[in-house]
């Protein structure tokens, strides 16, 4: 009986975000982030990339997952977009099971699961890649986890908010932070009982598998000579450019701090996409078991927006933006009250999904203006088609010598990465070592524009976009890319 | 039950010779009717009269005869040996003839075992009254040989692929022979690529073995609190009168400090001491804790077991010998420094009334109470808190074969001995046991109660308890893999991956990990290039991940593991972990060693050594003197 709104919910979920993330990709609004993971898992998949490499990528959870299917998918198979979809899908599921089991009627059910899956904020975190939809779904799991917490603190219990920050840090940086933030707070979701025992040593066990998990992480990128540490290193450009959209939205900021505007922020944009969260807050407010989860989850969420922001460690904070509808539906499967005011409940969800693009505009200005820009047909990221373009220009030749770190999208245009030598490759290494190109093909981007600039053959030849290399001819030139062959 | 006519002249005649004061009469006839038993089994489980004193009121309130069966043993020629247990459990056995005629000895005269003696031995009978005592040391005596030969050889003889009499069968040693001879020919030809495979293979079992036992947490942590809260109400609701009768095996050796401990344990449970059959298991050997038993006045429902000697002396063959002499329809092992909880008993009889036809034995979750004394009792506490509180809900639930803990399992009596009992020549008889009953069908259960033991607080006594199971644990992987399609068949795959991983997985790794740890260091360390061709990227990476996954992922399970009974002070000792688990693998090699030189010996464990008892024998003797 419930198999067939179970497969209407996931299908629709699947169906949208499919669309979505397709209409996102035409109009280049898919994230840097997302396509270098897509990238990584293609290459992962194909057995190019170095142990050293797949040991140190991260985030390690999503592109785990996607190199996984890579490896299972036929070749040009949008696996993120498969990956991501799935996912909403399977948590749209959850969520119409657990609102089902807490007693709410069909269609309600339905109608809930569909607002809250179909959330600008859940859609905003599908187009943003593998990454950003594993940070929700392990959101999701640790603020049921805190509930299951808070009323039984047995092992089980422990254990599964402490895997649920496991997977948030190993997830999205953004995730690492919020595993980061929860931890001061995490003793408020323990029973009374528990805190009058030794409740640091509980938190001791909560957060464990987290830090062992980094540490090993770490060790593991020192022994497998790659691209170690890559995750300790901020993506600090992330954070600039959302410390640009952010200062082109409110100017001087609301209190002088960045990192406290930035928490300010998401509060203001958990008010306008869940009004629900706080409305049921006000209600609940006298019952703390009911109280303190949603309380932590916010203030988490809070917490790891000042975090990231004042120290520049976790990049980006906009992936915080999928936050409010993850807490509206932990709060209308988790709270009776909630579940028994529905027509109180159903004009806010509704007026949250559209508090939610509002909401989107102040969490992630960036891919709000990105979407303006889109909006007017003008084109997002010239400089990744181009690659694309070289990429499938690239299709039937092997042994091209190319930057595809600098450009991974390369990649995305020729469908597999068999065939480029790429700097984690010897003939590489050794061609920039010895200042000798041999291969079969090289190519290169303009070193007047951005890519070219950071191109590490550029670095090396100079001139070898302008004048070429000896021995090797022009056989493609397109914006501003050069594919030489060799004589 | 309202007492029987009898039994009421009996207690006047009692308080008529002064045995019994009035007021113990009345207290006994309450306690009678309420336990539904015999008033002589109330007055006797109240220690208010002398057993002597006692079946000598009893004779002459019957007119009978009162004899002294040590004094004047029965006539051997009237015994049979296959019905030694009947007489122990009927308590009633052919003295001697008298003018033609059978005297039967009894201590449970009344028309039920006039019936029974004239079902048995025919009409032409007369009777005399002894005590159960001298009944039960007659028939020891009678047939010592014979029960000793039973008591040890049963299962070998009568199923003996399930007897670990032969350590090794020709069938293993062949496969072991084989095994080595193609690694040696690999070594030789391409000792590269074998010594990658070697490598491999205990990588996914590593892998496999921490995931397993990962998933046993998470799926013992989702056992249902409703159903022990509703085993709970239960037990609390039984009445005395439907509670059966329950036999407590306490087997011990030298250990005769801890008999006032164990005997205070004992009474402070919430059952009906006269439906109790407790028997202390005694080796014949051991006369100083007989004469500690025989001199400490215990109450009637005490009874010594001498354990007649044999090889091999160990305490499932002991567990056997007394099991003859059992009346319960219940029965449970406990050791002298065991504390059961006081409801146990009651929540083993309402979960055995809620619970399948087909499940044969209840295993308690076991703990200590000296867990804070120093590091190892509170690292043995964790191991313990994963094991009993953890793990075995986990196998419980995935329905793999339990290997029960060495006390507090509570069996079915009759499955106990349709099964032939324990296996004496299996050190962890227990665990063998386990699998053996879900091997016939029957099923193992978990209750809710916990049994309080004293954990081993010195180093040396430790290994040799853990030197002990880890042999154990060898002989029941050799016992039940004799037959691996017939164990499959039997258990089900998931039962026989869980075999697989709980039972050989806890050796091997406790075998292996030494020199895992060892190449580690020198790898480490050395920074030496030698084990580059045997470790491949991938395989370091994957070997890596193990050391560090696994270790890891061990820590984390002992953190969880004394959640559940709020002991948090303990999470900490967690991280400290690897020591601990150097001491198993020195455990893991000694038990080893004695498996190929001295399979049967049994380590005993030295109890009363922890401060905590030592502190309460001191109280106890203080109080008796």
């Amino acid at each position: 009986m419930i198999r067939i709104p179970v497969a209407f919910v996931m299908s629709v979920t699947f169906a949208a975000v499919f669309i979505v993330s397709r209409l996102a990709a035409t109009a280049g609004l898919v994230p840097d982030d997302a396509v270098t993971l897509w990238v990584s898992a293609i290459t992962a998949g194909e057995g190019e990339m170095p142990i050293g490499r797949i040991v140190a990528a991260y985030p390690t959870v999503p592109f785990l997952a996607t190199s996984l299917l890579e490896l299972v998918t036929p070749s040009g198979t949008q696996t993120p977009v498969f990956l991501t979809a799935g996912v909403l899908a399977l948590l749209a599921k959850a969520w119409l099971a657990s609102f089902r089991r807490v007693g709410l009627p069909l269609i309600a059910a339905v109608a809930a699961t569909l607002l809250i899956a179909l959330h600008p904020a859940l859609l905003r975190a599908a187009i943003s890649g593998p990454a950003d939809i594993m940070l929700a779904a392990f959101l999701f799991l640790l603020g049921g986890a805190l509930y299951d917490l808070r009323a039984r603190s047995a092992a089980s219990e422990v254990m599964a908010v402490a895997l649920a920050l496991l997977g948030l840090a190993f997830s999205h940086p953004m995730g690492a932070a919020l595993a980061c933030a929860a931890i001061p707070l995490l003793v408020f979701a323990m029973r009374p009982e528990m805190l009058a025992s030794s409740v640091i040593n509980l938190v001791v066990a909560l957060v464990f598998p987290t830090a062992f998990c980094v540490g090993a992480f770490a060790y593991m990128s020192w022994v497998f000579p790659g691209s170690g540490w890559s995750f300790l290193t901020a993506p600090a450009e992330g954070l600039a450019t959302w410390t640009v959209g952010f200062s082109q939205f409110f100017g001087r900021g609301l209190t002088g701090s960045l990192a406290l505007d930035a928490a300010i922020a998401v509060a203001i944009a958990l008010i306008l996409a869940a009004p629900i969260v706080p409305v049921a807050i006000v209600w609940v407010r006298q019952r703390r078991p009911l109280l303190a989860p949603a309380l932590i989850i916010a203030a988490t969420t809070c917490f790891a927006a000042w975090l990231t922001v004042s120290t520049g460690l976790f990049g980006d904070p906009a992936a915080l933006a999928v936050m409010p509808p993850l807490l509206a539906a932990i709060i209308v499967a988790r709270i009776p009250v909630v579940r028994e005011r529905l027509t109180v409940v159903f004009p806010m969800l509704i007026i949250g999904w559209f508090g939610g693009i509002a909401a989107l505009a102040i969490g992630d200005p960036r891919g709000a203006t990105n979407v303006l820009v889109a909006l007017e047909g003008r084109g997002i990221n010239q400089e990744r088609l181009a690659a694309i373009n070289l990429g499938n220009a690239t299709i039937g030749r092997d042994g091209i010598l190319v930057d595809t770190f600098n450009a991974p999208a390369i990649v995305l245009g020729r469908g597999r990465a068999r065939g480029l030598l790429s700097p984690s490759d010897d003939e590489f290494t050794l061609g920039v070592l010895f200042s000798r190109i041999d291969t079969p093909f090289v190519a290169v981007p303009d070193p007047q524009i951005g890519i070219g600039a950071q191109d590490r053959l550029n670095k090396t030849f100079p001139l070898l976009y302008r004048s070429g290399a000896p021995g090797y001819h022009l056989i493609y030139e397109k914006s501003n890319w050069k594919l030489f062959a060799r004589n | 039950m309202e007492l029987s006519p009898s039994d009421r002249a009996l207690g006047d005649l009692l308080v008529a010779r002064r045995v019994l004061s009035l007021q113990q009469l009345d207290e006994a006839v309450g306690l009678a009717e309420t336990w539904n038993v015999r008033l002589g089994d109330a007055i006797l489980s109240r220690n208010w009269a002398e057993p002597a004193v006692y079946y000598q009121a009893v004779a002459y309130h019957y007119e009978l005869p009162f004899v002294d069966l040590i004094r004047d043993a029965p006539d051997p020629a009237l015994l049979a040996v296959g019905e030694a247990d009947t007489y122990a459990r009927k308590l009633t056995m052919p003295w001697r003839l008298r003018d033609g005629r059978i005297a039967i000895a009894t201590a449970d005269p009344g028309p039920e075992m006039v019936l029974f003696a004239r079902e048995r031995w025919g009409n032409d009978v007369e009777f005399v009254v002894a005590s159960k005592f001298d009944i039960v040391w007659a028939v020891q005596t009678a047939f010592a040989d014979e029960l000793s030969h039973h008591a040890v050889y049963d299962l070998a003889e009568l199923n003996p692929e399930m007897s670990a009499q032969q350590v090794f069968t020709p069938a293993q040693i062949v496969f072991c022979y084989v095994v080595l001879t193609l690694l040696m020919i690999g070594l030789a030809l391409a000792p590269i690529a074998t010594l990658i495979a070697v490598n491999v293979v205990m990588s996914l079992f590593y892998l496999g073995n921490f995931l397993f036992k990962g998933i046993l947490v998470s799926v013992g942590g989702g056992r249902s609190v409703d159903k022990d809260e509703a085993v709970a109400i239960a037990a609390r609701a039984l009445s005395d009168e439907e509670l059966p009768v329950f036999t407590v095996l306490v087997p011990m050796f030298r250990e005769p400090a801890m008999l006032p401990v164990l005997a205070r344990s004992l009474r402070e449970l919430d059952y009906p001491l006269g439906k109790l059959d407790i028997k202390l298991v005694l080796e014949s050997s051991d006369h100083e804790t007989i004469e500690v038993a025989s001199k400490l006045g215990l109450e009637g429902v005490f009874e010594v077991i001498r354990v007649p000697p044999s090889h091999p002396q160990t305490k499932p063959k002991a567990c056997n010998f007394a099991l003859q002499f059992a009346r319960g329809e219940f029965l449970v092992i406990y050791d002298a420094e065991d504390r059961p909880e006081p409801d146990q008993l009651r929540k083993v009889v309402a979960t055995f009334r809620q619970s399948s036809p087909n499940t044969a034995c209840l295993q308690c979750r076991l703990s200590y109470f000296n867990a804070g004394e120093n590091w190892l009792t509170r690292m043995f506490t964790l191991d313990y808190a994963l094991w009993f509180d953890q793990m075995l809900p986990g196998l419980e639930r995935l329905n793999v074969p339990i290997p029960l803990g060495g006390t507090s399992n509570h069996f079915k009596i009759d499955v106990l001995r349709e099964l032939h009992a324990w296996d004496p020549f299996n050190v962890t008889e227990d665990a063998d046991l386990g699998v053996r009953l879900t091997q016939k069908g029957y099923r193992v259960g978990i209750v809710d109660s916990t049994t309080f033991e004293e954990a081993s607080c010195h180093a040396g006594n430790w290994i040799r308890q853990r030197s002990r199971w880890m042999k154990g644990y060898m002989q029941t992987f050799l016992v039940h893999t004799r037959r691996p399609l017939h164990l499959m068949r039997t258990i089900g795959p998931l039962g026989f991956l869980g075999f697989v991983f709980f039972i050989g997985g806890t050796v091997l790794a406790g075998l292996l990990n030494p020199i895992f740890w060892i190449l580690y260091l020198v790898w480490m360390f050395a920074a030496t290039s030698g084990f580059d061709p045997v470790f491949p990227q991938l395989l370091l990476f994957l070997s890596l991940f193990n050391l560090l996954a696994g270790n890891g992922a061990f820590v984390f399970l002992h953190m969880l593991a004394p959640i559940r009974r709020g002991w948090l002070n303990l999470i900490p000792y967690s991280l400290t972990a690897i020591f601990y688990w150097v001491m198993i693998s020195i455990a893991a090699y000694k038990g080893l060693w004695q498996l190929l030189r001295n399979p049967f010996y049994w380590e005993k464990t030295q109890h009363g050594v922890s401060k905590h008892v030592v502190r309460e024998l001191a109280a106890a003797q203080e109080a008796a003197s």
